[in-house]
């Protein structure tokens, strides 16, 4: 299972750091005897699960729901950090056919490992923030796409689900309100692809994961061409604590655009290596040094990774900017998925590159040339340098390469695969040109062999 | 051949939920995959007929998505992430010692017909890098966490389920840590486990370590999995 918080039982270790948030309450509450009885949506709460959604089904109506969670500011924590209740609201309001909440729990971005805890440790959690989306804009089904290899998570949530229908919480009634409401565990079966939004469409309905164009937007023409919404795990699963603790309590913490509060999941070359809800907002360095328990003794900085793998390296120099959409976006890199990964100076960038290249290309899903070829090529140019075949001209071909893909793929696959290269051909070029260097004393060493054949 | 019964019941237990039959295809072939370890034509075949899809449309979605495997695989199916957290880690080393161990590569069945290892994109584990998954196969299909690896534990973990079956797969004690930053006076440790690894802090009682988990999910696995407390014990003491 997931590692916990130690900082939930002792109280505050610095000021920008919540000490107790939304879902840290919820640590392994699996059964829905153990959610009514001791979940809290807020650390200030009493306990009481679902009575959120009982509040919602029975007095809210859908317009107020959008409201309060607009007001709440809670954004998309997923990636894009789109604002949740505007995204409900592009749902065609009387749209006569059915309409369907699609959960993304495809977490595949490498460093990303917290929707995997929501998933396990706080299902019904999930289950009520997908009812009160639900009713938001009038869907009466929620799928939650989780990938193939999360089975404990599959069982877990299912096993919840049944529960739910058993206490007639989901199903034709839930709590006696004439609101038919059904939610379908979905898995996946191994590809990245399918954590970008119209791909996971795809493979709901039993296709091959390929992305679809926009517009129409899926909150138009999803699933079945009907209206879909998709969102996140994380972002359903903040939605509960809205109706208990009420929009000011989101909007009282972390920053004034990115209002609340954010899991991250912090990996790579630190001590405690785990997962932990901050505010938005806490510089970068706080997460790593008192929630990560910082590097390992006589490590310097070299790179962090803000948002998972497919945003641009950071370098130490930004190490205090705070961790909310905009500032990291000031910083030249993106928050994504919080995903954090910290490398120190004994590790080789080209490396890096070179495993996240293997990752993309591997991932590509075929259907636009710019993505499927730029990501195989940028993976061969870096497995010819690491095998000493190296020379200066490959940064500018890595660069050509890179503006190939950007911006030009036909959904964000191909810059997740081109940002991170990009960033490091230009801010971390002296780990490049090492190799350079050693292929060009390798040749030299060896001589000209046309010469010597002269 | 006929779809097993477990899968048309999975299949009939959910279809109501769906606008089409169709919807249902790949939940149905990683059932497949989970049973006999990958989809055979066959299989496929039989998924294609309960679903009512073109047997080309099925063969086209299977070769997509990278769980579902068109080779034999062994009895335990041995997912081995190699993106960057868990090769920085180590993936490269494990992986090399799992082919010389049993002389095959990634992909092949050891001879025993207990093994195949691939190599995987990132499993979502990697706090506890280097991570893989072992899935065991059949009615009663289990996936296990095995990470924070080491290659003397691999070895040794590779043996014992050799040997043992998948009740060889239980959690073990990887390594104990002092935590860095103490939030107080108090001996705080990760303990770092083949599953996970857990913030606790330690009180000494007798001759006896009482280990207080962060949140209280070890008192649950002391009767799981009393071997795993024996190992912290003796850890603690030495």
């Amino acid at each position: 299972m997931a590692k916990g918080n130690p900082i939930l039982q002792n109280g505050v270790i610095s000021e920008w750091i919540t000490p107790v948030t939304t879902l840290n309450n919820e640590l392994g509450i699996r059964s829905l005897a153990d959610y009514k009885a001791k979940a809290r949506y807020i650390p200030e709460g009493s306990p009481g699960g679902y009575r959120s959604a009982e509040k919602v089904y029975k007095d809210i109506d859908a317009e107020t729901i959008i409201e309060q969670v607009k007001a709440a500011g809670i954004r998309g924590k997923g990636g894009a950090g789109f604002p949740a209740g505007l995204k409900w609201s592009f749902v065609p309001k009387n749209h006569p056919g059915p309409k369907y909440l699609a959960i993304n729990a495809d977490e595949g971005e490498p460093g990303t490992f917290k929707d995997r805890f929501i998933l396990e440790d706080c299902p019904h959690r999930l289950i009520e923030g997908a009812m009160i989306a639900c009713k938001a804009f009038g869907a009466h089904d929620a799928f939650c796409y989780i990938r193939g290899e999360f089975y404990d998570a599959i069982a877990i949530l299912d096993r919840a689900v049944k529960e739910a229908y058993a206490a007639g919480i989901l199903g034709d009634k839930p709590f006696g309100v004439d609101y038919p409401m059904h939610f379908t565990v979905h898995t996946g079966a191994g590809a990245y692809i399918c954590g970008e939004e119209t791909s996971m469409l795809s493979s709901i309905m039993g296709e091959r994961g390929h992305p679809r164009m926009k517009p129409p937007f899926p909150a138009v023409e999803g699933l079945w061409r009907k209206p879909t919404i998709i969102n996140n795990v994380e972002t359903i699963a903040t939605v509960p604590a809205v109706f208990d603790a009420g929009p000011d309590w989101f909007t009282r913490r972390g920053t004034e655009k990115s209002p609340g509060i954010k899991l991250v999941s912090v990996s790579g070359c630190v001590r405690n290596p785990g997962w932990w809800e901050v505010e938005y907002g806490v510089p970068i360095s706080t997460i790593i040094d008192e929630l990560a328990g910082g590097l390992k003794p006589g490590r310097k900085l070299k790179a962090v990774i803000p948002g998972g793998s497919s945003c641009p390296l950071l370098q130490p120099a930004f190490a205090d900017t705070p961790f909310d959409y905009e500032s990291v976006m000031k910083a030249g890199s993106m928050l994504g998925s919080a995903a954090m990964i910290v490398l120190d100076d004994t590790v080789d960038i080209v490396k890096v590159m070179h495993n996240f290249s293997h990752f993309y290309a591997h991932e590509s899903c075929g259907k636009c040339t710019p993505c499927r070829e730029g990501t195989r090529w940028m993976l061969m140019i870096h497995e010819r340098i690491l095998a000493g075949g190296g020379s200066p001209a490959d940064l500018e071909l890595l660069k050509d390469i890179v503006n190939g893909i950007e911006a030009k793929s036909f959904c964000p696959l191909g810059d997740a695969a081109a940002w991170p290269v990009k960033s490091a051909v230009n801010r971390y070029a002296e780990d490049y040109e090492r190799y350079f260097k050693a292929a060009q004393a390798e040749i030299e060493s060896t001589g000209n062999p046309l010469a010597e054949a002269g | 051949m006929e779809l097993p019964e477990s899968i048309r019941g999975f299949i009939a237990e959910r279809i109501s939920r769906y606008p089409n039959k169709k919807a249902l295809l790949i939940p149905a072939l990683m059932e497949c995959q989970k049973l006999f370890g990958q989809v055979t034509p066959e299989a496929a075949q039989a998924v294609a007929s309960e679903l009512d899809l073109p047997f080309a449309e099925v063969q086209s979605v299977i070769s997509f998505y990278t769980m579902l495997n068109r080779r034999p695989t062994g009895e335990f199916l041995i997912a081995m992430c190699g993106t960057w957290n868990c090769e920085h880690g180590g993936t490269a080393a494990l992986i090399e010692h799992f082919t010389k161990k049993y002389g095959v590569e990634p992909g092949e069945v050891t001879k025993d017909g207990k093994f195949t290892l691939l190599r995987v994109e990132c499993l979502a584990d990697c706090h506890n890098a280097p991570s893989s998954q072992f899935y065991h196969r059949g009615e009663d299909f289990k996936a296990y966490w095995v990470n924070n690896l080491t290659v003397e534990l691999f070895d040794q973990v590779l043996d014992e389920v050799a040997a043992g079956g998948p009740a060889a797969l239980r959690e073990r004690l990887v390594r104990i840590e002092d935590k860095a930053n103490p939030p107080d006076d108090r001996r705080w440790i990760w303990l770092v486990t083949t599953n996970s690894q857990y913030p606790a802090w330690v009180e000494q009682a007798g001759g006896e370590y009482i280990v207080h988990d962060a949140y209280g999910r070890l008192g649950d696995l002391k009767q799981e999995n009393p071997q795993l407390f024996a190992e912290i014990q003796a850890a603690l003491k030495g």
